[in-house]
């Protein structure tokens, strides 16, 4: 049933511009490198969307060359691997999806404190994260660094632990409101038995409590696998993914009918995530107004789009630092609840955190920067005179943005300049740090 | 279970991450009058001072008989009153006391006193030593009240090293945490910028998301600006090349230059000293007090020594006996200090009576958060953390 | 009062003083075998000359040391990076002088090339002086100097004539900021007009002493010996008065606050300490063959007499070379004298360290005071031995370091063996409860005897199949009392060697030991081809390379330490108010290459 929001989007004349374009490969991957804008308009909108879900392989030197800094148990350096194979951009919609699932997965080294384990379940989301749901809750459950992180492994007939099973529910399953403190408890006792054994699952059946346990309305002796299987099989489930996914790619606090039919479609493609994407990505709903400019850019996507934009060069650790000076530090959520995002991200201290590194990016075109190296005319334009500047950073940048008196305060201060390049520079450290650059 | 919130480190800066802009948001305008607001700046001594060898009951013998090697003599004492004198390192201290601005209150505590380090301190940050620790401090919560009356100001700051200490967790506003007066630093790419990015600003008013950004990037920016102006000025009076003294320092230049903090978190460290006591402890006392007395000085100077109060207090004190290593364990009852012109200077609460301990120690008899109450509802016009009747230490 | 007499002979007294600027007796020419130290002012603070230099120009790249150095990796790494090779270079200048450069380098130095600076009304002034055997040649040289100026900054004729004339020498002004002087065979450039002529001053009184007269000076010209490449010579005092009145005084104020520092004495040591706060300072550079020897001493220093070495103290045995050394070092460190004299030694914000250093460690030794019942008992010589060690338990980490081993002599063994045992065992069994908060497993400990030693050791149990070899496999530690020989390591396999070797008598006994160390460089090399991928990914991470130039610069690292084969140092003490700090680095030089030519 194709029906509403989901509804494949077919652009008029113009309306596959760049502004379309650049919102799918920020919200689709980590944004367009220099070129890649241009390609999509040329090939147009179908054929662009085909190849960025195409792309889907990393360099294998960088994937498999994590195996060598595991042993040295530095989860900055783990973080940094994350960024660099992010900023490569081998697979972008891969990574997005790996990003989404360690925000609603959440687990944190400060409790895991294990680089192995944090680095085998962010190959876990890699290999599943577009794949089947079902097999990446059951999955992610038994993954031993989320055992670790939820106390899981503390779970014990007669002393069940409720918070594990009460996250599995409330933040993984099924959100909050569709399960009573009854079935925690007794999802907590199908759990009993689950743990690790050094750095593997393991089930200690002599640990296990066997009974008959009743879970939304349905008796059984269930075990920690049935007790997953019944919250997929809650009709609350879909929709919790459905509303994740539509958070992700189109906007927060989606809309009823939105959900619905997202839930509706990824049951009808048999859970597949990266089929349910793929259907979002094709719809209205995401190239419509409400989805364009409708979040605040977090720290991970707001670095990774603007480097990968101005082509610049720069070594992935810095780039994983400065994502967690602006408070998201890889493999370091907060809280099981993960980043809560939007307005959230925005505090005195983080603002002045993307000032700093954003406006470091623009003074790095006079070679004024430490970390970063970048030539802004190769990805923005060659401009011949100060007068072109503003418009070509302006549509380069925040292209769907409708703001005449914006683009003449930049001009003005163009003019000011001396000599084009330190108008690009200066344009573009003012576009960088205004607060409509935020907006994803 | 995990804390909810996390810290990170820019330049110099430490902010608590996910939090909305209670401070800076709330309409446009420039900060809120905040010259002449009381100022409250809370001296941490970790480790449990030993206040006994500070504050010294000279005209007790057990004092002599009990510390055979860490007794101090009479004739090197600061007098205060007939029975006590400070530390011989503490002269600026007794220049204070002559002056009238230095208050000591003796036997400050809790009842059930206990000895860890983390729980007592825990007790002190929180003002709650019945319940279990929730996550705010009384400090933090004064500075929710702060942050509500002025918004666009940055109503507590922590200023030094480490993580941010308990009691400054509010429940809506996160307090900075400064290093140094280089933290918080704007970087600015090439001329013109500051022009440009202001005139993006003020523009007409947007909605949603992009007039709350519009708004945190104009505070932001007005924070650092006063910040880099404030803290950069020179200060009338030369301060001892001491860790303590550059961050009173830096605290003294952002009252004397308005910058609208109202609560500063200070701490100084090593005071956990059960062996060969001292010559360690007179080398912190003498930074204590040397750090101490150049900041009242400093604000004498700048005008401003009317409107700020320092406390000083520590988790608790230390036994009377010395132990076998020449030093002293942990103790309970202890006396806290403050400092300012609008304190009521001179001895408050009952002296130690050493023919009168309870286990080998000073027992507490001012609960801790009679000292709170009077700071907080008296000297800052807040609303206390607590129901204690406030003792009467300020002069109104 | 005869005026028709009086006035002839006070026009005679008066002459040399009126003619004086004007006509002035030519000053004779320079020795050649005058020291080119006594034409320095001795005003300056600095001073650098070469000794060895003409026989380096000489032998140009034929130099053994140069040769050996060009054809290893790491010269090999240089010269790309330089991006010309040597021959080039000396090409180019040639072009430029007109003749090949060695040799007439070599004639502009053969009496003395010295480099010197100090402080002038405008600030610091360095000045150059080049005592040649050749007056043409040096006028030649500077012809051609100017010429390229001229050409450059387009003013023919500019330095045609000499722009002055003093004591003797033609003097040319290049701008405010150089001046150069010629008389004869001596070059002299300065950026000071003093500077410039005091020199020429001195030049022309045989028997002025300049800089050389200086006591501190010609004391410290000890440290000098005629093979020495570059020997250079630095007067603190006077460069400390003018830091501090100039306000740059932070550097200078580090540097002799270094003694008092607790972390400086232990780390570093007393001799290294004590360096800080030398009065004048000396440095040199020497080779021999395919060895380099680099120096530093330090002169009227004030060490803290209570740490300084004690060569009556027992030092612990020296092993006989093995297979699979790294290196080894012996340090002098007196714990026990620094926690005794602490209040003497150190300032008073460093005092609480050693409370708190003291409540710590008293965990580990039963409650007795570090400072006074375990500390006096150890001999302060502690040697370190650094060997690769064998992972004979089949467990080899993913990241193989080297081990360390630590040997030093006790009195009373009999008491100090169980107490030190006792203190390892605490040890492990704190990091032990440590691991276990955080839910990790624990080191199991075994004795074990070893020549009918007991030594104490922990391992950490061997890792499940899905588990990977972390770091910590890497430690195996293990502590022994052999004799009167305490030895505690990180790897129990070095520690069962050297009990052995100390048990059987395989060591050397050492007397008047002094402070040095050893490294070895394929050793060192080992550790860095054992982590080539590794490190290789962090490049890439920390560096924003792709993985070519990752390798790439990996490589480049592997091959400057394979071109080491060996460096030694050692901290001497030639009297009572000096430190020398002697290194010598030794070239791998490729016997294969030799033979093939």
């Amino acid at each position: 049933m194709r029906a509403g929001a989901l509804e494949a989007w077919k652009p008029r004349d113009g309306e596959w511009d760049r502004a379309a374009a650049t919102h799918l490969y920020r919200r689709a991957g980590f944004g367009p490198a220099p070129g890649d804008v241009e390609h999509a308009l040329d090939v147009g909108f179908e054929a662009a969307l085909e190849a960025l879900l195409a792309r889907d392989g990393h360099d294998p030197a960088l994937l498999n060359g994590v195996k060598h800094l595991l042993a040295a148990g530095s989860i900055d350096q783990l973080a940094a691997w994350w960024m660099s194979l992010i900023l490569a951009g081998g697979a972008p919609l891969r990574e997005r999806v790996t990003l989404m699932w360690h925000d609603h997965f959440a687990t944190s080294n400060a409790k895991v404190d294990d680089v192995r384990l944090m680095h085998r379940q962010n190959a876990l989301f890699r290999e599943h994260g577009l794949g089947d749901f079902r097999e990446l809750l059951h999955a992610a459950a038994k993954d031993p660094a989320m055992l670790n992180w939820l106390d899981g492994n503390d779970n014990k007939r007669g002393h069940p632990n409720e918070n594990f099973a009460r996250e599995v529910m409330e933040l993984f399953g099924l959100g909050i409101g569709h399960y009573t403190e009854t079935d925690i408890r007794e999802a907590a006792r199908a759990f009993t038995g689950w743990g690790t054994q050094g750095r593997a699952f393991r089930m200690r059946e002599a640990d296990h409590d066997p009974g008959p346990k009743t879970i939304f309305g349905r008796t059984g002796d269930f075990r920690g696998e049935d007790a997953i299987d019944l919250v997929l099989a809650h009709p609350g489930c879909a929709r919790h993914v459905a509303r994740r996914l539509l958070e992700e790619l189109v906007a927060p606090r989606p809309k009823e009918a939105w959900i619905d039919e997202t839930a509706g479609a990824l049951i009808e493609l048999d859970w597949r995530i990266g089929a349910t994407v793929e259907r979002i990505l094709r719809s209205r709903l995401f190239f419509g107004p409400e989805a364009r400019r409708a979040r605040i850019a977090g720290p991970v996507e707001l670095v990774a789009i603007t480097v990968r934009a101005l082509g610049a060069r720069v070594a992935p650790r810095d780039a994983a630092e400065a994502a967690a000076e602006m408070g998201q530090s890889l493999f370091r959520p907060p809280s099981v609840k993960g980043w809560d995002g939007g307005r959230t991200w925005i505090n005195a201290g983080t603002w002045l955190a993307r000032h700093n590194a954003l406006a470091d990016v623009a003074a790095a075109h006079r070679g004024e920067s430490d970390a970063v190296e970048v030539d802004l005319s190769v990805a923005l334009g060659a401009a011949e005179s100060r007068d072109e500047v503003a418009a070509m950073v302006v549509g380069n940048l925040v292209p769907d943005l409708d703001d005449p008196a914006y683009v003449n305060a930049l001009r003005a201060g163009a003019e000011s300049c001396e000599s084009v390049d330190d108008a690009l520079a200066l344009v573009t450290a003012a576009v960088l740090t205004s607060p409509e650059y935020h907006l994803l | 279970m995990i804390t909810t919130r996390r810290q990170f480190l820019i330049g110099g800066v430490r902010v608590a991450a996910a939090v909305p802009l209670v401070s800076l948001a709330g309409g446009a305008r420039a900060s809120a009058r905040t010259e002449g607001d009381p100022v409250l700046v809370v001296l941490q001594l970790s480790g449990g001072n030993d206040a006994l060898n500070m504050v010294v009951p000279h005209r007790q013998d057990d004092y002599y008989r009990m510390r055979p090697t860490l007794s101090l003599a009479r004739e090197n004492l600061h007098a205060l009153d007939d029975d006590h004198g400070l530390h011989p390192d503490m002269a600026g201290l007794g220049e204070l006391y002559a002056e009238g601005h230095l208050a000591v209150v003796h036997g400050v505590g809790y009842p059930e006193p206990n000895r860890s380090h983390f729980r007592s301190m825990e007790i002190w940050h929180t003002a709650d030593p019945d319940a279990p620790p929730g996550d705010t401090g009384w400090m933090g919560r004064l500075a929710d009240q702060i942050a509500v009356r002025q918004p666009g100001t940055m109503a507590a700051l922590h200023v030094g090293g480490g993580d941010l200490p308990l009691a400054m967790y509010g429940r809506e506003y996160f307090s900075p945490t400064v290093r140094d007066a280089r933290g918080f630093r704007l970087r600015k790419p090439g001329g013109g910028f500051d022009g440009l990015r202001g005139r993006l600003l003020d523009r007409p008013p947007a909605t949603g998301d992009l007039a709350f950004l519009r708004e945190a990037a104009a505070g932001t920016y007005r924070a650092a600006e006063r910040m880099a102006a404030v803290a950069g000025r020179e200060s009338a009076v030369s301060y001892p090349d001491l860790e303590l003294a550059r961050r009173l320092r830096l605290i003294a230049r952002l009252v004397a230059g308005d910058f609208g903090t109202r609560v500063f978190h200070v701490a100084l460290e090593g005071f956990d000293t059960h062996a060969r006591q001292k010559a360690t402890h007179a080398a912190l006392l003498g930074e204590l007090s040397q750090s101490l007395t150049a900041f009242q000085r400093d604000l004498e100077a700048s005008g401003a020594a009317d409107r700020v109060i320092t406390l000083v207090f520590s988790e608790f004190g230390r036994r009377v006996k010395e132990n076998a290593s020449r030093g002293t364990d942990h103790g309970a009852g202890a006396p806290v200090l403050l400092v300012g012109h609008a304190v009521r200077g001179g001895m408050h609460g009952t002296a130690p009576d050493l023919q009168r301990l309870e286990n080998g120690d000073v027992p507490p008899t001012t609960d801790f958060r009679s000292v709170y109450a009077a700071l907080e509802r008296d000297w800052m016009r807040l609303n206390s953390a607590t129901n204690a009747a406030s003792l009467e230490l300020i002069d109104a | 009062m005869n005026l028709e007499r009086i006035l002839p002979l006070g026009a005679l007294l008066l002459l040399p003083v009126a003619t004086r600027g004007v006509l002035h007796d030519p000053p004779a020419p320079i020795a050649p075998e005058r020291d080119v130290a006594t034409l320095i002012p001795d005003r300056a603070v600095f001073y650098v000359d070469a000794p060895g230099m003409p026989a380096l120009l000489e032998q140009g790249l034929d130099h053994p040391f140069l040769k050996t150095l060009l054809a290893s990796p790491l010269g090999q790494l240089l010269q790309t990076e330089m991006e010309a090779s040597p021959e080039e270079l000396l090409a180019v200048g040639e072009a430029l002088l007109g003749a090949p450069v060695l040799p007439t380098l070599a004639s502009m130095t053969r009496h003395g090339a010295a480099l010197a600076s100090g402080f002038g009304p405008k600030g610091v002034a360095w000045v150059l002086v080049l005592h040649g055997d050749d007056d043409l040649i040096a006028e030649e040289v500077l012809t051609k100097i100017f010429d390229q100026l001229e050409s450059q900054f387009e003013a023919p004729g500019a330095f045609d004539e000499p722009h002055a004339s003093v004591r003797g020498a033609d003097v040319w002004y290049l701008g405010d900021d150089v001046k150069i002087a010629r008389r004869d065979a001596l070059v002299v450039a300065s950026s000071d007009e003093g500077y410039l002529r005091d020199v020429l001053d001195l030049a022309a009184e045989p028997s002025a002493k300049g800089l050389a007269g200086r006591a501190s000076f010609d004391e410290a010209r000890e440290t000098r010996s005629d093979e020495q490449l570059l020997w250079g010579w630095v007067d603190l005092k006077r460069v400390e008065a003018v830091a501090n009145w100039s306000g740059s005084g932070e550097k200078m104020k580090e540097l002799r606050a270094m003694n008092g520092q607790p972390a400086v004495q232990m780390l570093l040591g007393p001799g290294v300490a004590a360096l800080g706060t030398s009065e004048t300072a000396t440095f040199w550079i020497a080779t021999r063959g395919a060895e380099l020897e680099l120096g530093l001493a330090g002169q009227g220093v004030e060490p803290a007499e209570v740490l300084m070495p004690d060569p009556s103290r027992d030092a612990p045995p020296a092993p006989l070379p093995h297979a699979d050394d790294c290196g080894s070092l012996l340090v002098y460190r007196d714990l026990a004298g620094a926690f005794a004299h602490r209040v003497d030694l150190f300032p008073p914000e460093m005092l609480p360290k050693f409370s708190k250093a003291t409540t710590d460690l008293a965990l580990f030794f039963g409650g007795k005071d570090l400072g006074e019942d375990v500390l006096p008992h150890v001999s302060p010589w502690i040697r370190v031995v650094a060997r690769h060690p064998r992972f004979d338990e089949g467990v080899v980490p993913e990241i193989p370091l080297p081990a360390a081993a630590a040997l030093v002599k006790v009195d009373d063994p009999a008491t100090r063996g169980p107490e030190l045992t006792a203190a390892f065992q605490t040890l492990i069994s704190a990091i032990n409860l440590d691991r276990a908060q955080k839910g990790m497993s624990p080191f199991v400990m075994q004795l074990e005897t070893v020549d009918g030693v007991f030594v104490t050791r922990a391992h950490y149990p061997p890792p499940g199949p899905e588990d990977g070899v972390d770091m910590i496999y890497n430690f195996v530690p293990a502590a022994a009392m052999v004799g009167d020989v305490f030895v505690i390591g990180t790897h129990a396999s070095v520690v069962r060697d050297l009990v052995g070797e100390i048990a059987s008598g395989e060591t050397r006994p050492v007397e008047g030991a002094s402070e040095a160390m050893w490294l070895d460089g394929p050793a060192l090399a080992r550790v860095v081809e054992d982590n080539f991928d590794a490190l290789v990914m962090q490049n890439m991470l920390d560096e924003g390379h792709d993985i070519e130039a990752a390798r790439q610069e990996i490589g480049g690292l592997l091959g400057a330490v394979q071109s080491l084969e060996r460096l030694d140092a050692e901290i001497l003490y030639p009297d009572d108010d000096s430190v020398e700090v002697r290194a010598t680095l030794v070239l791998h030089a490729d016997e294969d290459e030799e033979a093939v030519r």
